[in-house]
Formats: structure tokens, C-alpha cells, sequence
């Protein structure tokens, strides 16, 4: 993948630039935070080396009683409890300033995210790997965040740091205050340059490692059963250990880079020091430098080092943020985006279903292979067919989370594409397999599509579909929360909530992918037979796997390899001994 | 707040103890794995304090020598030289600490990690699927690592908290006892401020980490939905709820900062004052206002000044303290997961020891009222089950989901031990005495989902095996199970890579494989889970097929729907509710009155 290639720098601000914008809004929030920073930095080195300036000429002053008497330590002793509070204050009001702004600069990151990521087809998305993915989205748009308040704001600080220290000096010695700029911005950049430079093919290779190495741990996971069967699970346990050595001595050696950059820093900042008190002193003997201001070059540089301590984090949190950006940005460029008209371009006749010789192939795979079927108005029709047979692509066709490569799709006489996605999304109630529960109050799960059902009808629904006891069992009943991932619903209970869920919306059209699978018999009847008393009057498309369905509906399609090979009446078919159908039940189901 | 006792007895990890520890107890007790090198990394530390001193010496000596003495720069040349080197020094000693601290949160990585692959070992794959693997998966993974923070830079610094304050106490009073008391007053209360700063920064990231999660889980949550989401045609509308979402968390965040923040201000205040005063002190007692403090040595700017330089240093290792927190918090998350996965309960099945059993050439079973049941589960998967399984006989076993099939494979396969009843084999070798690994050396296993693992055809053929097999070998296994054309077509045939990003395999090629694999095992007891469930027609016949092959002279158990299977199978063995209701052939059971009576009729509409 493209992660593992060295990242070139040229491209980091394109990449950066859309979520940089995003920053405007809060330019006033952003700029406090960044000037309270800078006050406390500024405090921070006046404090000391103020302090320092005090010591010496009061230390010189106090040589005589003459001077003693007459040296003004109003002012500095005012100076340095000013900076005492301001580097407090500073430092608290910059925090408070920059988590206001970063939490506000998430939120609209999300935002934008989350429209960028809307208009592409769920059924490319799912295929991406939907639950891998979208936890790297979300660490994602985390990492994103630090942009400001660990890369910009450091950076900001630090080079302002560095001149503000430059001008205090070079105020009194301006070769000085020139040195001094020069060799601060030297240690401030290369250690950390080279840190980066020299551990970004580490810190890459240790990123692969470390992915290839949690993907064979989830795999060799799942096939756990039969590795411990077989005897295998000693060898494979060493062989995942010996790999994590290997991506622990990447580790190793990221940090003896690091400590070799925090050893190359501390000799810059010896060196800035050093040359900083030499010079300062060579001044004072040749120049006329006031001797007392020695102490107060020395020091100061000192103190300004603290706000370059922070850079180094800064140039490797950009390597992240960098990387994050690239991923965002690729996938909303790469997974194709299905297109809706904003306007209903043609309005439908009725709700008349017709597809025509309609083709689709998943990665040269084909999956329909020409199919045409019609559903009249109010029919209840039934898909069957071996799994992998292209009933579930079928529905999404109809529900444009995929457009086929050939054929049409119409509604009413209308294609498809020329519905406006609202106007599509009105006509369809889809019960899927794998039902979403949110982190919302179970009303509002049930009430996804429409606000204004009332509860009684929520209980209806639930209880019709055999929910009732569920319900019942809940602490506060429709208002309790599910917990993460809906685990509170069984398996057979997540599926019934979905079919509630899609039964409750008013849709014309309702489409329902294996509704009683995993429900026993008794309840599978039940959930049946509410599904049609429910359905009438609008027209029902169910895959099924189970024969026992069939009884209730007006025709059955057969459909294996992409193509329907049967289609008809189940009691016709069922009792046609050369029937697919009656094949098919023939096969012992107990 | 952990305790800065550093003895604490490292409990031996894992021994049975009746109350599981707290996270805080865990991390500790962990930290013998790290070896030596968290005392080299503190060593690093108090270290670099002590250059600290050689570097303060140094400038105040440049400054007491430029201002008061107005020597000559030759006098400077000395300190000047040495100032170098102490930074430089410096520079080492925090390559030290940081190639320490992560030598220290490697070792204990690798070992915890380790371990957790060795209890799941022991624990058996019942245990590993009720974790769920994505879940397991994020806990040897990614749990383990986020303990590393804690390791390599939380507790060190611990140590260096009250380590480097007390060197620095100890340069400056017999200098000066008035600016010593300064540093104590305000420092002080160094406990009292580390556990101000515990408690901020616990209460900062535990908020922060609780309102982030939240707030990312809620994200997640839509991401994931997004299809449901769009299905309802609120898709877009939703982005609208992820900024609302986004913006009620960060008020509710910013509450608990502005409070949070308070105690790091206030490490921030102490550090400051403390820099004032001594600064005022000193000046003050230059100007002959102050005349108290100097031992009666005097106060120079050599003195002064050497203490000053020292002052920031004194509140530095807490306000480092404070930037490490959230490797604690992260750790104590992780360790809460991973105190449970290494802890052992009675759950625990014991193993015997192997004792050198080997599978015979024909292996039959008696099962006398057997009882199993999945641990905390009220009803027993199997209660009560007879069965007498005849060497080289093919039992089908069918009967409604619920009613005890997987679970007596899994009894089978060794997988689940049995409560009550006895389970021997045929020579009256009681199951529960074997060790788990020798059984299973006479087990061959074709699943639903048959394991493919990414690597070679050959590799995937050779996890089965029980003793070195060659080409040839793995050749003819494939043969048997019809695999053999396909195989040969293979761009590199038996060195093709397979499954994920290799040679794409259909359910019926891995079926295949799985048969393959029981071939190689050559086991005389093979057990078979729904061999041709979702097969389309073709290969269901090639599976078939091979499996009449595989009968011969093995013992098979196979769960089943199938009609043909039961007629292939010796006898059917109907369970239900746990128990056999009718074990036979397939004629008298499906005689007028027996209970699969209407598989006889040739066809038609049996009604449900």
C-alpha cells in the first residue's frame, strides 16, 4: 500500500490545506490559544532570566554600600513577580484556550468527514472491510486533530521563542543576539530533522510489521479450533513471537535514533550556551558589556530550550497527521461515488418494479448474469436460491448502493437514476441482514425513518414480531440504551428488530433479506405471517433460505449462478416433481 | 495515585489468588518482567541530575568571576570547557533513559504477550470463540502494547519524582539553608503536589479518555451505519447529529478541564513562586536587606546564582510526571482487559500429562450417560447421552439446532470436557486421562469452514499432518479428494499461495481441501460438520464422492442434513434435547413408524 512508502514532504501541505481550512472559523479561538502560549513561554524566560540580570547586579551593587542604598530593585523585583503570575496565568489560559479550540476543530472535522464519506456507495465501502475501516477512519480524524495544538502551535511557539530570545539578547549585543538565533534555530531543527530523517524507514517498516503481524494474529485467531487440533499452536505461537521481536527491534532502534537526536540537541544547546556566556563575556572585557548582563544571556538561552522541547514531538506527530490526511483523503477519492439526481427527473407511474437483462460483476466476477423480473404492484414475491446466487447484490441494485454495468432498473416506468435519492429512499423499507443498532434510546432506533410514530404502535410492532417479552426485560423499557454493538439483542432479536424497524416505515416497496433466519419455527411463522398482514397493500420482496415461507406468497424466483432458472407460483411449483423447487425440498430439513 | 514503594512484591503472575487485583496492583506486579532496565533508565535520570549540578556550577562561576571579580576571560576558559561536556553528558544520559525505558516496555510486552498465547493454548478454542477473535485479537494486540508508556516512561519518571528534587535539596542546603527552605516549603510538599497532579491529570484523562471514547464510538457507530442510515434517508441529515454529538462532548469535556487544568496551574504557580522568591531572597540579601540563611559563609553570586540555575529543575521531573499520565491511564484501561485472559478461575480444565498414548489403528467410543455443559450455562448440552460408536463404523448424527450436535463434537474433538457420565474409548481407555494433545493426534476434523491460513497449498495440506509428508504424499491426499486437476492447474501447483491475496479458493475447493487434510491426517476417528452445507450441486457430489472413500477403514461422525449422507451413513444417531431418541440405519428409521418415516415417501408436499 501507499503507506509504506517514504513520504515525500512536497506534497504534506496539499494534503494538509482541507483541513487546515477548517481551522478559519476558529482563527480568533486558535490565535488566543496560541498568544497565551507565547506569554507563558516569554514569562517563562523572563522570569529566569531576569532572576539572573537581578542576582548579578544586585550581587555588584551590594559590593558598596553607596550603590547598595541607591540601586533601584523596585523594578525588578516587580519584573519578576510579573512574570511569575503571567507564566501561571499563560499557561493556564492557554490550555484552557487550545483544548476549547482543538474539541471545536474536531467536531467540524468530523463533519467534513463524514460528507465526504456519505455519498459513496456502502456496498464499495462494505467491501473495503467495513469494521477495519472504519476504525482507522475514526483513529483517523483523531490524529487529525492534533495538527494544531502538537504540530502548528509548537512549531509556532518555538520559532517565536527563538527570535523574542534573539531580540532580548541582541538588544544588548546585537552579534550576540545574531548568534544566538542562529544557533538556537540549528539545535531546534536538525536533531529533530534527523531523528525523523534517519527513523522515518524504521518507523515505515515497523508500521508493516506491525500490521502484517495483527493480521496474521486475527487470521491464525480464527482458525484457532483447527491449529490446536492439529497440534500446531506451539509452533505457530513461537513463530508470532519471533515476528513481534523483529518489530520490537525496529522499536529499538526508532529509539536509539530518538536518543541520538536528544544527544545531538543537548550538544547544540551546549554549544548555544557555551558560545552565548563566551561571547557575552568577551563583550563585557573588550565591548563595554555591562558584566551584570552575562547571567542573564546564559540564562535565557537556557530557559528558551524549553519551548524547543517540544519540537521533536511536533515533526513526528506531523509524520501522523500526514499519513492520516493521505488515507482521508484517498478514500474519498478512490471508492466510486454513486451519483443522484438533485430533482426527480420523472415521476413514476406507480410502483410497478421492472428489470431488464441487468449485469453486474464484482471485480471480473460475475455476479448477475442478465436478469429481467417484474414485480406487480402489491405483490409479495419470494427470492431463494443457494447463497452467493446474487439475491442479496439484487437488492442492492434496487436501493442504488451499486448500479449495474448493464440493463435497466425501473420504477413506475422510471429508471432508478433519475429518482432523487429522497424520493428513492421514500419508495424502499429494507430489512438487511446485518442490522445496525445505534447508540440511541431503541425508540429512536425504531424510529430511524420516521419521527412521528407514536409508541403504541412501536409495541404493537415489537410485540407482533414475538419482541414483547424483550421489551418487557428491558430497565426502561423503549428508552433504554442498547449496549455497544446491540449486544443486548440476541442474534434472532437483532434481525426482528431490523424487520420491525423496516415494517414501521410507510415505504410502498419493502424489501426483507432473510428475515426468520435463526428464529425457531413457531416464532418463524409469527414473525410470517405478521410480515404479510403488515404488507398488504404494498409490495414484498423476501430472500429467504427457508421452504417453510414459501406458503404465503403470490410467486417464488429461483435464483443461482446470477440467473433466475425458475420462477412461479410455490403450490405449482412445489408440486411439479421436476421443479427446482421441489428439488430443492426434497433436501432433509429437520 | 500508585504508591512510590518500589518493593512491592511482584505476585507470580497468573497463581490462583481469590480476589482479582486492581489495575494499579496488576501494573505494578508486572513490572518484574522488565528486568533491570528500569533502574538503569532511573540511574540515567538521577544522573543527569548531577551534571545538572556540574553545569550550574559552571555558569555561576562564569557569572561570580565576570561580575565580582573582573578576572580575565583565561580564568573562564575552565568553566567554558566544561560546560560543554556536561550538556554533552547530559545528552547520553537521556539516550540512556530513553533506550532503557524501551528496552523495559518491550520486555514486559513480549513476555505478558507470551504468556497470553500460551493460556490461550491452554485454554482451548471453546474459551477463544466465546471472546470473540477480533476482540482477543485487540487485546493480545493492541491492549499489550498500550501497556508500554507505563513501562518505559511512567515509572521511571515515578521514581525520578522524588529522586531529583532530593539531589538538588541536598546541593542547596549547606549552600544556603534560607533558599533550601524556600525550595522545601514550596516544593514541598512534593508528595501533596504529586498527588495534586495525580489527581488532576487522573481526573483530566479519565475525562478526556471517557469523552473521547464516547465521542469515537459514536462516530464509529455512524460510520458503520452509514448504509442503514442512508436506507432510511437520513444519510445526510446525520452529519448534522455528528457535529451536535461532537459539540455537546466538548462542552461537557471543557467542564471537567477548566477544573482539571487547575492542579497543573498550580505546579505551575509553586514553580514560579519558588523562582521569585529565591530570586528576591538572593538580590535582597546582596542589597544587605536580608542577613539570614548563609551558614555564616556569606552569600555570593557564585551561590546565587548556582541555585537559581537549579530552581526550574526542581518542579521539572513532575511536570514530566504529568505528560507521561496518560500512559497510565491508557495502561490501567489495558490492564483491566488483560487481568481477566490471564488470570486463572476454576473454569480452567485441567490437562493431564501425556503419557505416551497413541492412537490405535481402529478406534471406537463408549459414551455412557454423558452430560456437558458450556460454562455458565444453566441447561447441559448433553444430558444423559448413550452411545456406542463401533470402530470403523459412519455415524450420521441429526436432530433440531439446539439439541446437542456441535456439542457432542465438541466433546469429540476434546474441545469440552464432560461433566458427568464416563467417555472411553473402545479398549477402555477413559477420554478424561489422556492428555488433550494425544487424543487429537487420532482425530481428523473436516468443518463448514474449513481453516485456510495465508501461505502455500502445501503449507495449508501440511497443517494436518501428523508426521513429515512429502510431495508425493500431499499429491495423492489431494487425488483422494478430488482436488487433484484443480491443484495441478495452480500457476505454481502445490507451492501456490492460497486464501487471502493468493489464488482465490471457492467453499467447495476448501471443503475439498478440509477432506484433503483428513486424507494426510490418516486418523481412525474423523469427525465431519455438515461436510456439504451451501454447496452447489457439483461439488456437493465431488465431496460426496469423496467421502465414501474416506470411510474406509476410518471411524466418521458427520452431522448432517443431507439425504444421501444418511443414506451413506452405517447408522443415524437422533438427538434431541441432549439425548438420543433413536440411533439405527437409515431403513428402520425411515420405516412406516419410524421417526424419518417421510423421507420415504418419493416426493410431494409433506406440509409444515
Amino acid at each position: 500500500m501507499s503507506e509504506s512508502r517514504p513520504s515525500p514532504t512536497r506534497g504534506t501541505l496539499a494534503e494538509l490545506a482541507p483541513y487546515l481550512a477548517e481551522m478559519r472559523p476558529h482563527l480568533l479561538l486558535l490565535a488566543t490559544g496560541l498568544a497565551l502560549n507565547l506569554v507563558a513561554v516569554a514569562s517563562s524566560i523572563g522570569l529566569i532570566a531576569l532572576s539572573g540580570w537581578f542576582l548579578s547586579a544586585s550581587a555588584f551593587a551590594g559590593l558598596s554600600v553607596a550603590t547598595a542604598t541607591v540601586f533601584n530593585y523596585m523594578l525588578p523585583s516587580a519584573g519578576v513577580r510579573l512574570f511569575a503570575t503571567t507564566r501561571t496565568l499563560g499557561r493556564y489560559g492557554e490550555r484552557v484556550a487550545t483544548h476549547e479550540g482543538t474539541l471545536r476543530l474536531l467536531s467540524r472535522l468530523r463533519r467534513k468527514v463524514y460528507l465526504a464519506i456519505e455519498p459513496l456507495s456502502p456496498a464499495a465501502l462494505q467491501r473495503i472491510g467495513s469494521s477495519e475501516l472504519s476504525t482507522r477512519l475514526t483513529a483517523d480524524v483523531d490524529a487529525l486533530d492534533a495538527l494544531y495544538v502538537r504540530v502548528l502551535v509548537p512549531s509556532l511557539v518555538a520559532a517565536l521563542a527563538i527570535v523574542g530570545c534573539a531580540v532580548l539578547v541582541g538588544v544588548f549585543a546585537p552579534m550576540i543576539g545574531l548568534f544566538v538565533a542562529v544557533a538556537l534555530s540549528i539545535s531546534a531543527l536538525l536533531g529533530p530533522w534527523l531523528a525523523w530523517r534517519r527513523g522515518s524507514r524504521h518507523a515505515d517498516r515497523w508500521q508493516r510489521l506491525d500490521t502484517n503481524l495483527r493480521a496474521r494474529l486475527l487470521e491464525r485467531l480464527e482458525t484457532f479450533a483447527e491449529l490446536s487440533l492439529y497440534g500446531r499452536w506451539g509452533a505457530e505461537r513461537d513463530e508470532l513471537l519471533s515476528r513481534q521481536r523483529e518489530r520490537d527491534d525496529e522499536q529499538l532502534t526508532l529509539a536509539r535514533r530518538w536518543g541520538d537526536a536528544q544527544l545531538l540537541s543537548q550538544l547544540l544547546l551546549g554549544v548555544s550556551v557555551t558560545g552565548a556566556l563566551a561571547l557575552a563575556a568577551w563583550w563585557s572585557i573588550h565591548y563595554g558589556l555591562n558584566a551584570s548582563l552575562v547571567a542573564l544571556i546564559g540564562l535565557g538561552v537556557l530557559a528558551a530550550f524549553e519551548a524547543l522541547m517540544m519540537l521533536p514531538q511536533a515533526w513526528q506527530e506531523l509524520g501522523k497527521v500526514n499519513r492520516a490526511a493521505r488515507r482521508l483523503n484517498q478514500l474519498s477519492e478512490s471508492v466510486p461515488t454513486i451519483d443522484f439526481p438533485d430533482h426527480d427527473l420523472a415521476e413514476p407511474s406507480d410502483q410497478r418494479l421492472s428489470l431488464r437483462g441487468v449485469e453486474l460483476a464484482y471485480d471480473g466476477h460475475p455476479v448477475l448474469r442478465g436478469v429481467d423480473l417484474e414485480l406487480a404492484v402489491g405483490e409479495h414475491l419470494a427470492l431463494i436460491g443457494p447463497s452467493g446466487g446474487g439475491k442479496t447484490t439484487l437488492f442492492n441494485l434496487l436501493t442504488r448502493f451499486i448500479d449495474p454495468d448493464a440493463g435497466s432498473l425501473r420504477i413506475g416506468g422510471v429508471p432508478l437514476a433519475s429518482l432523487s435519492e429522497a424520493s428513492l429512499r421514500k419508495r424502499f423499507a429494507v430489512a438487511p441482514q446485518e442490522v445496525q443498532i445505534f447508540s440511541a434510546t431503541y425508540r429512536d432506533n425504531l424510529r430511524l425513518g420516521a419521527r412521528d410514530i407514536d409508541d403504541r404502535a412501536l409495541v404493537e410492532m415489537l410485540e407482533a414480531l414475538g419482541l414483547g417479552g424483550w421489551l418487557r426485560d428491558q430497565p426502561e423499557g423503549l428508552d433504554s440504551w442498547p449496549d455497544e454493538g446491540g449486544s443486548s439483542l440476541s442474534g434472532g432479536q437483532l434481525r426482528r428488530f431490523g424487520l420491525a424497524r423496516a415494517l414501521l416505515s410507510k415505504a410502498p416497496i419493502v424489501l426483507l433479506d432473510e428475515p426468520t433466519e435463526g428464529l425457531d419455527r413457531v416464532t418463524q411463522a409469527q414473525v410470517m405471517a405478521h410480515v404479510h398482514a403488515c404488507c398488504r397493500n404494498r409490495s414484498l420482496i423476501a430472500i429467504t433460505h427457508r421452504l417453510q415461507d414459501l406458503d404465503a406468497f403470490d410467486r417464488c424466483v429461483i435464483v443461482d449462478q446470477g440467473r433466475i432458472i425458475e420462477a412461479g407460483a410455490p403450490r405449482a411449483l412445489m408440486l411439479d416433481p421436476d421443479s427446482r423447487l421441489s428439488a430443492l425440498y426434497r433436501e432433509l430439513r429437520l | 495515585m500508585a504508591s512510590v514503594n518500589p518493593s512491592s512484591p511482584a505476585a507470580p503472575i497468573g497463581s490462583p489468588s481469590s480476589a482479582s487485583p486492581t489495575p494499579a496492583q496488576w501494573l505494578r506486579a508486572n513490572a518484574a518482567r522488565s528486568g533491570y532496565w528500569p533502574r538503569v533508565a532511573i540511574l540515567a535520570g538521577a544522573l543527569s541530575t548531577l551534571l545538572l549540578l556540574v553545569q550550574a556550577w559552571a555558569i555561576a562561576t562564569i557569572a561570580q568571576r565576570m561580575v565580582i571579580d573582573a578576572a580575565d576571560f583565561s580564568t573562564l576558559l575552565v568553566p567554558l570547557l566544561v560546560l560543554p561536556c556536561a550538556f554533552i553528558a547530559r545528552g547520553l544520559c537521556a539516550r540512556l533513559k530513553t533506550l532503557a525505558g524501551t528496552r523495559a516496555g518491550i520486555l514486559v510486552r513480549q513476555s505478558i504477550r507470551a504468556e497470553l498465547l500460551q493460556r490461550l493454548g491452554e485454554r482451548g478454542p471453546l474459551w477463544a470463540r466465546r471472546q470473540h477473535s477480533a476482540t482477543l485479537g485487540n487485546r493480545i494486540w493492541d491492549q499489550v502494547d498500550a501497556l508500554h508508556g507505563y513501562y518505559a516512561d511512567y515509572r521511571p519518571q515515578m521514581m525520578l519524582c522524588a529522586l531529583i528534587p532530593l539531589i538538588i535539596l541536598v546541593a542547596v542546603f549547606p549552600l544556603n539553608w534560607a533558599a533550601g527552605m524556600i525550595l522545601l516549603i514550596t516544593g514541598p510538599m512534593i508528595p501533596l503536589n504529586m498527588a495534586m497532579i495525580g489527581w488532576g491529570a487522573k481526573s483530566l484523562q479519565e475525562a478526556q479518555f471517557r469523552e473521547m471514547n464516547r465521542l469515537g464510538r459514536h462516530f464509529l457507530d455512524t460510520v458503520r451505519g452509514l448504509p442503514t442510515l442512508k436506507l432510511f434517508g437520513i444519510g445526510r441529515a446525520q452529519a448534522a447529529s455528528v457535529e451536535r454529538v461532537s459539540e455537546d462532548f466538548r462542552r461537557r469535556t471543557m467542564k471537567v478541564l477548566r477544573l482539571a487544568f487547575l492542579s497543573s496551574t498550580a505546579l505551575e504557580f509553586f514553580a514560579s513562586v519558588s523562582i521569585a522568591l529565591l530570586a528576591i531572597y538572593i538580590g535582597f540579601s546582596y542589597l544587605g536587606h536580608f542577613s539570614f540563611g548563609t551558614w555564616d559563609h556569606g552569600l555570593s553570586l557564585f551561590i546565587g546564582l548556582f541555585i537559581l540555575v537549579l530552581a526550574p529543575e526542581y518542579y521539572q521531573p513532575l511536570r514530566d510526571l504529568g505528560t507521561h499520565y496518560h500512559a497510565k491511564a491508557e495502561a490501567e484501561a489495558a490492564a483491566e482487559d488483560l487481568i481477566s485472559l490471564l488470570a486463572r478461575d476454576a473454569a480452567d480444565g485441567e490437562n493431564p500429562p501425556a503419557r505416551g498414548w497413541r492412537p490405535p489403528e481402529r478406534l471406537g467410543l463408549r459414551l455412557h450417560q454423558v452430560v456437558a455443559r458450556y460454562p455458565g450455562q444453566q441447561r447441559p448440552a448433553l444430558d444423559g447421552l448413550d452411545l456406542e460408536l463401533r470402530p470403523g463404523e459412519t455415524l450420521a448424527v441429526i436432530g433440531p439446532s439446539g439439541a446437542g450436535k456441535s456439542t457432542l463434537l465438541n466433546v469429540l474433538l476434546g474441545f469440552l470436557p464432560i461433566e458427568s457420565g464416563s467417555l472411553a474409548s473402545d479398549a477402555g481407555e477413559p477420554l478424561a486421562d489422556l492428555a488433550r494433545e494425544e487424543w487429537q493426534r487420532g482425530l481428523g476434523w473436516v468443518g463448514q469452514r474449513p481453516a485456510l491460513i495465508k501461505g502455500s497449498l502445501a503449507d495449508n495440506l501440511r497443517l494436518a499432518a501428523n508426521r513429515e509428508v512429502d510431495d508425493a504424499a500431499l499429491w495423492a491426499a489431494l487425488e483422494q479428494a478430488q482436488l487433484e486437476p484443480w491443484a495441478r492447474a495452480l500457476p505454481w501447483g502445490l507451492d501456490t499461495a492460497i486464501g487471502e491475496g493468493g489464488q482465490p479458493v471457492s467453499g467447495g475447493q476448501a471443503r475439498r481441501i478440509a477432506l484433503a487434510r483428513a486424507f494426510l491426517r490418516d486418523a481412525p476417528l474423523t469427525l465431519l460438520d455438515e461436510p456439504t452445507a451451501s454447496l452447489d450441486v457439483e461439488s456437493e457430489e465431488l465431496v460426496i464422492d469423496a467421502l465414501d472413500r474416506l470411510r474406509r477403514g476410518r471411524t466418521l461422525v458427520m452431522l448432517t442434513h443431507r439425504l444421501e449422507l444418511l443414506r451413506l451413513a452405517d447408522r443415524i444417531l437422533v438427538l434431541e434435547n441432549g439425548r438420543a431418541s433413536a440411533c439405527a440405519d437409515f431403513a428402520t428409521l425411515s420405516a412406516p413408524d419410524g421417526p424419518l418415516a417421510y423421507l420415504a415417501q418419493p416426493r410431494g408436499l409433506q406440509h409444515v
